[in-house]
């Protein structure tokens, strides 16, 4: 209620209407509304203070709805869209390109990938860590979120739900438009209102079925010349998971008026459809229209990132890091290019310049950490780690200690190693990595059932993994069970087809089980 | 912590927050040379400052005045509005009325230029309704003009401090920004309808028709967005030198506008965007933008790349670069909270210990070094096994000799009961909470309850005594009289447990009759003792005192399963016992039971001078009757999975027919039915027929299961005697010869083929020949055995059996003598699994 009372302290002369739109230029939305709220209680039919209070509202609610986000794990499991079963790698972001094709660039051995099988990307965004349910994971797994335990999945529809419950509770004294007693024809004959109203019904009420009709409408009275409206139009079509219609609205409102929003929201209804080659075509469509925008390219580094077309992606990254050299993301991607592909000591400089720009957080002190230990900078690297560790919050913890562990074997130090994968798993008890690594060390000191079980556990957690199952094997073939050796061999092929090591044992197996 | 900041230069803090609203830059005094550039602040109360910013720091004299105008200053403009074209003055909007005023030095006149200032006002215009925003434009030609937006759509225009007759903007809704082309000699503002609107100056004659005419729209743009600012600039990059771009700063989009209203380019802004100012550079044609954003940062762009981004210490109203005393380009911007900064662009090295690596304190090795020694030190404690602490809870069974009286348990039971009296003492510091206790047996023995909660337990206490009720299915025949009973509780947040074996007595399942003389199968126990009596060895399984007179030579006894056997003491010297039964699997339990009670009296009696009290057996081993019931077993095996088959076969054709006869039914054009019906009823009573085949041979199986379990125990415990193995030894052997023959439903698996493979491997690795010497280690073929499958017969199994009877014969032993060739850590014994 403080907002109130000093929004109502009105310089004396000053128009109310004045002061309120003062408000809502300077962002202060609550205070703007309370100004709105007491202005409409005299005069509750003054159509510009109830289009500024909607939209005051509506900035309020407001979530940018341009970049691709988590699937939620109802949309996941009842999708109906998707195109092939099977498809040609490279074709499906369910089946990435699992070798790279240029010489010089890493290949699955260097890059981890994520629990979808797509390399690992530098920047956490969302949408990367989700798994497709059809791609690996089952039915059973799909709920389980990106870490299982750690994570609960996103519910249906994804924050849209859970943003819009918290907001109806903020609303004191009744919803400020009901929405069911609108006429909504009346409306769309009114061109300002309306868009201020659409608006508030998809952002602010969150109920795309209203906002649709309202659409449809208004484009009716536009006389289907407004580009706008058909990119709303697709917008509710998205939102309801229509795809095809809103790919069928947005193709039309960029063939009205080219916009990149337009572009950016189309491209996602391809990803959503399985159809990165598509998405890719559309961004560039979008990139030759208005070449200075670096959301355009993002697009297109993402994409070719999750298909695994590295080389592709950092020559987009490099293009938006030009243009743009704040760039978190660019910087981020293009750093862990080059600590993938063997040259920290670059990577190391790209992180230096993300921690100039004032970002401090876990994962760029862990990975400056790295560089450095992979630099020969070891005294640095432990101090980095060091502060990554004091960053850190539960689920980053885990990954810290992983590295921490990883260096002390680099170093040799395999006590210290050994305590520090215990610590990462007692942090995270599904840290797969971490058990790969522990099982290697359990092996040295001659436990070879402690190191079966970590492996196991390893491939039960990180089927992507080829390491676990490599390791798995290896043990088995050294303990004579040439089944099993076999069995895990095979599971690792399937994991990483170019492993040299895996095809060299599979074929030793496959003499061995002929004779 | 950024190292891109905005470094402020000169920075005066003019007032309250939210409060000033407004700023403008000229050289309001129209000094001559240095015609140095002063600052005007206005705010919503109604002070206006003038600041002439000369040097780096704010000092005292660049305040050169500061008045009251008693009204809200909604904007303050530079312009040329006056007759006088070639004086500079400074427009404030009030929300009612526009004065335009001049700034007038007097005094000093030293190098310091004035040294006081006045405000004079040139001329007020009233406006009728209340206004919203300002605009100064110089028109090519005509000079400076003033226009003024009310908040109700209505622009009036001024030239050479004469008003126009307002003229009313058409889609009005919402005041917005308002910029002029000098180009096109065009107004350009943002309607509510989320457009860009052109409206020309020539349109804006007075019409005699209607106080408040319409302007008619040039041309619009649609943006989509909320626009935060309007601005014309030469920002594109090779632009015609007659071009201009009309900038759109909306909330998250940046947009390049042609003069004719077509858009030239445009870019998404991953931030909110609330101000925009354009500049000149020295030497280039092409301007620069600077857009502020709502969390502060300020972002430089060349045509549409980012030249840089810095940090303003607060989100910006407005900004602006200007040239203050002789420093060119500094960056002026008025904040949210009132302050006026200059500030330039540029970084300077972090402060020493900010960033991580440049950390240069020494290290104190030895204080690490101890740390390391004490942590190593938890890490051992905690990874070495501890002994179990003292204190705990302690079990003890009481186990009745008799079972209960017939009907005392509830309700109609007419099966024996027993019930054992459970003592759980607890002698622990800290109380053991949580407690419950498991107690688990052998079918056909069952508990009616097995899981019991107890109350927690404090040291001290009397015992906690929990009886345990034990009963026995009469359909079976027993193999098995051990139960076993776990308790786990917490005592001082540590889990722990606590367990306790007992054997129920014989009494449970068999009953005592009158002496039978039966003749089947018959062993014969040689111990080192004259004989016993057996109604003082058996006391608890005399039928009554009267006959216990007749007892001393044979006893009998019935199993619930109605299955006898009977125990005879010779009457010779030497102590020899008989046990015969009707069946060869009726001899294990009493077997058992005879050589556990000699074996308790032998050992009760102490002082013997021979070498202690012992027990073997002489003759040669059941195996025939053993093999028989293998084969009985297997067969019966074999008919489950044989009837299952057929059973499933049958319930494909009975769901065939049900189909047919389904689809036959809901056609529309009725096909005759041609005695499906009389197919499907046979079909049904053949599943029918068939299931109730298999729950008998399920039984069946269970019979032979316990069969072949009680003959493996019998011969165990023969081998050990006859052999005399030690207990080591036994616990070896009877891992790999399992009398465990876990019956499932599946009958998968199986017994046969698990104990044939265990007793392979021990046969190679733990029971090799003696003198032999060490074979080569595991052979790999060994690993790459194929799955276990049911075998089509049981000779495997017998030979095996035969092969370990032989060998033990011939004097190798299971365990250390044998296994010495084998790896040390691989002698799992396989049939552990089975349990």
């Amino acid at each position: 209620m403080e907002t109130a009372a000093s929004s109502a302290a009105i310089p004396a002369g000053v128009d109310p209407v004045f002061a309120a739109l003062h408000r809502f230029n300077r962002g202060q939305y609550d205070a703007c509304i309370s100004l709105c709220t007491a202005l409409l209680g005299e005069n509750p039919y003054d159509q510009a203070v109830w289009c500024l209070k909607c939209r005051a509202m509506t900035m309020q609610a407001f979530i940018d709805d341009l970049d691709f986000e988590e699937e939620a794990t109802a949309d996941a499991l009842l999708d109906e869209n998707a195109t092939a079963a099977l498809p040609r790698p490279g074709t499906s972001l369910t089946r990435p390109m699992t070798q790279s094709n240029a010489p010089g660039q890493p290949g699955l051995g260097m890059r981890p990938v994520s629990a979808s099988g797509r390399p690992l990307s530098g920047f956490a965004r969302p949408g990367t860590g989700s798994a497709r349910p059809d791609s690996r994971v089952g039915l059973s797994g799909a709920p389980a979120g990106i870490r299982p335990g750690t994570s609960r999945p996103m519910t249906a529809l994804g924050r849209l739900v859970r943003l819009g419950t918290a907001s109806l509770v903020a609303a004191a004294g009744g919803p400020f438009i009901n929405v069911d007693r609108l006429d909504l024809r009346k409306y769309a004959q009114r061109p300002a209102l309306s868009r201020a109203l659409f608006e508030y019904l998809l952002y602010f009420e969150h109920s795309p079925k209203k906002a649709l009709e309202l659409a449809a409408h208004c484009t009716a009275a536009a006389g289907y010349e407004d580009w706008w409206w058909k990119e709303r139009l697709g917008k509710c079509y998205y939102q309801l998971g229509l795809y095809r219609e809103a790919e069928r609205q947005y193709a039309a409102s960029v063939k009205t008026q080219p916009m990149v929003a337009s572009y950016l929201q189309l491209a996602n209804v391809s990803l959503r459809l399985d159809q990165p080659k598509a998405a890719l075509l559309i961004y560039k469509q979008g990139a030759e229209r208005y070449p200075h925008d670096t959301a355009l390219l993002l697009g297109v580094a993402r994409v070719h990132e999750a298909l695994g077309e590295l080389p592709l992606a950092v020559e987009s990254y490099k293009r938006v890091a030009g243009m743009d050299p704040s760039n978190v993301e660019a910087i981020a991607c293009i750093a862990a290019n080059h600590f993938y592909s063997g040259q920290p000591e670059l990577a190391l400089r790209f992180y230096r310049r993300l921690l100039q720009m004032g970002i401090r957080n876990t994962e760029l002190w862990c990975n400056l950490g790295l560089c450095c230990f992979h630099s020969s900078q070891y005294d640095m690297a432990l101090s980095c780690l060091e502060r990554a560790l004091f960053l850190a919050s539960d689920d980053a913890m885990a990954d810290v200690w992983y590295n921490i562990g990883q260096v002390a074997i680099g170093i040799g130090d395999l006590g210290l190693a050994y305590q520090a994968l215990k610590v990462a798993i007692s942090a995270d008890s599904n840290h797969a990595e971490a058990y790969t690594n522990l099982g290697v060390l359990e092996l040295r000191k001659g436990n070879v059932e402690a190191a079966r079980a970590n492996f196991r556990t390893a491939q039960t957690h990180a089927p992507q993994m080829y390491e676990p199952f490599y390791n798995g094997a290896l043990l088995a073939y050294n303990l004579g069970e040439f089944q099993e050796a076999f069995e895990l061999a095979q599971k690792a092929r399937d994991a990483f087809p170019d492993h040299t090591d895996t095809l060299e044992l599979l074929g030793q197996l496959n003499q061995q089980l002929r004779l | 912590m950024s190292l891109f900041r905005a470094k402020e230069w000169w920075s005066a803090s003019v007032g309250e927050a939210d409060e000033v609203i407004t700023a403008a830059v000229g050289n309001f005094d129209n000094e001559p040379e240095p015609a140095l550039l002063k600052l005007a602040t206005g705010s919503l109360s109604g002070k206006l400052r003038v600041y002439r910013p000369r040097q780096r720091g704010y000092s005292l004299e660049d305040l050169l005045l500061e008045a009251a105008l008693e009204l809200p200053v909604l904007q303050l403009a530079a312009g040329r509005l006056t007759a006088d074209s070639t004086k500079l003055t400074l427009a404030v909007l009030h929300p009612r009325a526009l004065s335009v005023y001049r700034l007038v030095g007097s005094g000093g006149g030293s190098d310091d230029g004035p040294s006081y200032h006045a405000l004079e006002c040139i001329f007020s215009h009233a406006l009728e309704r209340p206004s919203y925003n300002l605009l100064v434009g110089t028109a090519s030609g005509s000079g400076d003009f003033a226009c003024v937006q009310s908040m109700d759509g209505l622009l009036t225009l001024l030239e050479k401090e004469r008003a126009q007759p307002p003229c009313q903007l058409s889609k009005f809704l919402l005041p917005g920004p308002l910029t002029y082309c000098a180009n096109t000699d065009a107004l350009l503002t943002f309607n509510s309808q989320l457009e860009v609107d052109c409206y020309r100056r020539a349109h804006f004659a007075p019409s005699p028709a209607s106080t408040h005419p319409r302007l008619q729209v040039d041309w619009s743009v649609p943006v989509g967005e909320h626009v935060t600012a309007l601005l014309v600039a030469r920002l594109s990059r090779g632009m015609a030198a007659s071009q201009v771009d009309i900038v759109v700063v909306a909330e998250r989009l940046l947009l390049y506008i042609k003069e004719n209203g077509s858009i030239r380019n445009q870019k998404r802004l991953d931030y909110s965007a609330c101000c925009a100012a354009a500049h000149s550079v020295d030497g280039s044609s092409q301007q620069r933008l600077v857009v502020g954003g709502r969390t502060g940062a300020v972002m430089v762009y060349s045509d549409m790349e980012l030249l840089w981004a810095a940090r303003l210490p607060g989100p910006p109203a407005t900004l602006g670069v200007h040239r203050f005393g002789q420093q060119p380009g500094l960056l002026l911007s008025l904040l949210y909270d009132g302050t006026t900064t200059l500030s330039y662009l540029g970084t300077t090295p972090p402060p020493p210990g900010a960033v991580g690596a440049a950390e240069s304190k020494q290290l104190n090795y030895e204080a690490m070094d101890a740390e390391h020694r004490r942590l190593l030190g938890v890490i051992r404690e905690a990874s070495t096994t501890r002994p179990e602490p003292a204190g705990g809870i302690s079990l003890r069974a009481e186990v009745p000799l008799r079972c209960d009286e017939r009907g005392s348990g509830e309700g109609a039971e007419e099966l024996p009961a027993l019930t054992v009296r459970l003592m759980a003492a607890h002698s622990g510091v800290a109380p053991a909470d949580d407690v419950s206790m498991v107690a688990s047996c052998a079918p056909p023995l069952f508990l009616a309850a097995d899981h019991i909660v107890l109350p927690p337990l404090i040291a001290g206490d009397p015992p906690a005594a929990v009886p345990l009720v034990f009963r026995a299915r009469p359909d079976e025949l027993p193999v098995d009289l051990s139960a076993t009973v776990v308790v786990n509780y917490s005592a001082g947040g540590e889990l722990r447990c606590a367990s306790c074996e007992l054997r129920l007595p014989l009494r449970l399942v068999a009953d005592p009759v009158e002496p039978l003389k039966t003749s089947g199968f018959r062993l014969t126990i040689e111990t080192n003792r004259p004989p016993l009596p057996l109604g003082g060895l058996f006391e608890d399984m005399v039928v009554d005192a009267a006959s216990a007179a007749a007892e001393g030579a044979a006893l009998s006894i019935v199993y619930g399963c109605g299955l006898d056997a009977t125990v005879l003491a010779s009457k010779k010297e030497r102590g020899r016992y008989r046990v015969c039964s009707s069946r060869f699997e009726g001899l294990w339990l009493l077997t058992d039971e005879l050589v556990r009670r000699l074996r308790a009296h032998g050992e009760g009696e102490a002082g013997a001078s021979d070498g202690g009290f012992a027990v073997w057996y002489e003759d040669s081993l059941p195996l025939r009757e053993y093999f028989e019931a293998i084969d009985d077993h297997l067969a019966s095996r074999r008919a489950l999975v044989d009837a299952k088959a057929e059973l499933e076969q049958r319930a494909r054709q009975l769901r065939a027919v049900e189909k047919r006869l389904l689809v036959r039914l809901k056609d529309r054009v009725p096909a005759p039915i041609a005695s499906l019906e009389a197919l499907l009823e046979g079909s049904h009573h053949q599943l029918l027929e068939l299931a109730h085949r298999a729950e008998e041979h399920q039984a069946q199986l269970r019979f032979h299961a316990a069969r072949v379990s009680a003959g493996t125990r019998l011969l165990l415990l023969l081998l050990r005697l006859k052999f005399r193995l030690g207990d080591e030894e036994a616990r070896l052997l009877e891992a790999h010869l399992s009398p465990l023959t876990s019956f499932s439903e599946e009958a998968s698996d199986g017994w046969e083929e698990r104990t044939a493979a265990a007793l392979t491997h021990l046969l190679h690795h733990g029971l090799k020949k003696r003198g032999t010497g060490a074979e080569p280690s595991a052979s790999p073929s060994q690993g790459a055995q194929a799955p276990l499958a049911m075998p089509a017969d049981a000779a495997k199994v017998k030979k095996s059996i035969t092969l370990v009877c032989d060998r033990l014969n011939k004097g190798s032993r299971p365990g250390k003598g044998g296994a010495q060739a084998a790896a040390p850590g691989s002698w799992e014994p396989p049939g552990k699994e089975a349990g």
